[in-house]
């Protein structure tokens, strides 16, 4: 084999390695429209209620400050934890799939592969919303997204070691990112 | 529909013509007034190239298709940040193939202990066994060499894209990109036998 016979396979390449196919234009752009639109159905409202709840938080601590200074009861807290836009958005959403992770190993049966699905659509519109803005629960939400995808479209199968490390791995990556952990624990 | 005259070409800013600046300035400010048959035409313009790409990373008709929704909905949304140092081509290029490598280091990491991607290989007839399985080999190598040195040689050597569009596109230097190509070549030489992984070979730049 020589340098010659190497850059005839490297050619040959061309047409073997992943040919892609025509893409599929129209449907692609009517997706990303589908996208954007939605995408702006939920900024709008977060975009307008996000000011109104922070200068109310804001309000609603100086008060509790206030009437704290002087007659706080002991034990108490001291502060209130103000969460992010895309963390008090996303915070359903985790509980939610935190509880469906749970039960993944012994879940099957059209019951759970729905709720599955509905977790995997919410998913998906929440990644396409405010959350995309911290590339932290991006992250988390697009690592979700495809262990998602596996339980949608095999919910009965056992996984393997790995999988089950990995889901692990994303459960306590979840439960690090729900404020104030309230969802089930086992 | 009707397709716009502003072309895919992720080429250095500086180095493209005062019209096609002047058009892509056009485009980009009708795009953020929000006109939607700007919209289009930023679309048009470039979505086969990328998907393309898109496609020759992936290998994957339906990973292809939401990594190119997802570049082009990114690009959309960040474009009010694009300050106009690289072509827009190139700018679009880079956010596509960020969106690619985040999702495909990802994939890898959860089809680690699944099945191989590898399906059937397209051949002529003139491609007899023993070749078929050189090119067999060859593509399984392509597979496994690391990301950033695979979209080098998926760009260069697979989609023809020069050095100096490549390199606008990952934000890296000429050299650079010139550099990865040359250590994707040698790996896949010592994949399939050509060498011994202690040599390289000149003329790859």
């Amino acid at each position: 084999m020589n340098e010659e016979h190497f850059e005839e396979l490297i050619r040959e390449m061309k047409r073997v390695y992943h040919p892609p196919p025509e893409p599929p234009r129209e449907r692609m752009w009517a997706r990303i429209e589908a996208r954007r639109r939605r995408r702006r159905r939920i900024w709008r409202p977060v975009m307008i209620a996000w000011p109104a709840a922070a200068v109310a938080l804001l309000l609603a601590g100086i008060w509790i400050g206030r009437s704290s200074l002087f007659d706080r009861p002991s034990g108490a807290p001291e502060s209130v934890a103000v969460q992010s836009v895309p963390t008090l958005v996303s915070t359903p959403l985790l509980t939610r799939a935190e509880t469906l992770l749970l039960v993944a190993a012994s879940g099957n049966g059209e019951a759970f592969a729905r709720r599955a699905a509905e977790l995997l659509q919410e998913t998906r519109v929440t990644l396409d919303g405010p959350a995309t803005d911290d590339e932290e629960l991006r992250d988390l939400l697009e690592d979700l997204e495809l262990t998602l995808i596996r339980l949608v479209r095999r919910p009965g199968e056992p996984a393997a070691p790995d999988g089950r490390r990995s889901r692990e791995r994303l459960l306590a990556r979840i439960r690090n990112r729900i404020p104030d952990h309230t969802a089930i624990r086992i | 529909m009707q397709r716009s005259p502003v072309r895919s070409c992720p080429i250095p800013w500086k180095q493209r013509s005062r019209e096609a600046r002047l058009e892509e300035r056009d485009l980009i400010a009708r795009v953020l007034a929000g006109d939607p048959s700007a919209e289009r035409a930023f679309y048009d313009a470039h979505v086969d190239r990328i998907y393309r790409l898109v496609y020759r990373m992936a290998g994957d008709p339906d990973l292809a298709e939401e990594l190119t929704q997802e570049a082009f909905v990114r690009a959309f949304d960040r474009l009010s940040s694009y300050r106009g140092e690289a072509a827009l081509s190139s700018w679009l290029h880079r956010v596509a193939v960020s969106v690619t490598l985040n999702r495909l280091k990802k994939l890898k990491r959860h089809r680690a202990h699944e099945v191989s991607w590898e399906g059937d290989l397209p051949a002529l007839d003139r491609d007899g066994p023993e070749r078929i399985e050189l090119q067999r080999r060859l593509r399984g190598a392509i597979d496994r060499l690391p990301e950033i040195l695979r979209v080098v040689f998926v760009m260069h050597d697979i989609e023809g894209y020069k050095h100096r569009e490549i390199a606008a596109a990952l934000d890296v230097p000429e050299n650079t990109s010139k550099a990865r190509l040359s250590r994707a070549r040698q790996a896949l030489r010592v994949s399939l036998g050509f060498a011994d992984g202690t040599s390289s070979v000149r003329g790859e730049t």
